[in-house]
């Protein structure tokens, strides 16, 4: 019987831990990693540091409509956004929207389209595995 | 065996030649699933446009330069885009969809 309930618990507290991660965001992410890693084998790993300072920051170079994630996505990734064309963008962190980024022909859409729009240029591996980073963690 | 073979082509014949309505009267192929693909991927910024308030000439203009969209990027990869554009132009105000059902 305490047996019982120590494996009900356990598998519970597995499911909790497993809440966000997802085997498909994992695969996306560690197709990027492969990517960053041939383009510079002293990549270590990504970070949510570095894809929360390319969320917010303003950048040049790209459409001036759009100089930042923010400019649509707004600067709390918990939030809804909206497009400039006035419609609802859903929360990008996965904890809001759990179905984020594991869609790869998604993923690749937005981050060609959007990086185009807010960089003026495509945005590399490490990038879009930083961001991605960093919403998974929001 | 031979028998077989044939009748199994003549079948699969006879279901291209079923198929064949799908295809408008100006000969607009428009593949199943091409008017969701528009609602789905049209709508994911703005309310979509009917097909009808546009003229075929203006939808290849369009659907010709999404990476330029308004000021957006709105590139799709191109077996969408050209869904997309087969539903538009076979239901643009002179399309041959439109025309036909006058």
């Amino acid at each position: 019987m305490k047996l019982r309930f120590a494996l009900g618990v356990m598998v519970l507290t597995s499911m909790a831990a497993v809440a966000f991660a997802n085997p498909a965001r994992d695969a996306i992410l560690a197709a990027l990693a492969a990517e960053a890693k041939q383009a510079d084998p002293t990549f270590t790993g990504f970070s949510a540091d570095r894809g929360g300072a390319l969320w917010q920051a303003t950048h040049t170079g790209g459409k001036v409509e759009t100089p930042s994630c923010t400019t649509c996505h707004t600067k709390d990734p918990t939030a809804s956004g909206q497009t400039r064309a006035g419609k609802v963008i859903a929360p990008m962190a996965v904890s809001k929207t759990p179905d984020r980024f594991t869609d790869p022909a998604k993923v690749d859409k937005w981050f060609t389209r959007n990086c185009n729009s807010v960089l003026g240029r495509p945005c590399t591996a490490v990038e879009k595995g930083d961001v991605i980073t960093y919403l998974s963690g929001k | 065996m031979k028998a077989f073979v044939k009748g199994f082509v003549l079948t699969f014949a006879a279901a291209l030649l079923a198929a064949g309505p799908a295809l408008a009267d100006g000969g607009i192929y428009v593949p199943p699933g091409a008017k969701a693909e528009t609602l789905t991927e049209c709508g994911a910024c703005h309310t979509p446009f009917s097909p009808q308030t546009h003229r075929m000439i203006d939808w290849r203009g369009i659907m010709a330069d999404l990476a330029d969209h308004m000021g957006e990027d709105a590139q799709l990869p191109e077996k969408i885009r050209a869904d997309i554009e087969a539903y538009l132009l076979a239901n643009a105000s002179d399309g041959p969809n439109t025309r036909s059902e006058k």
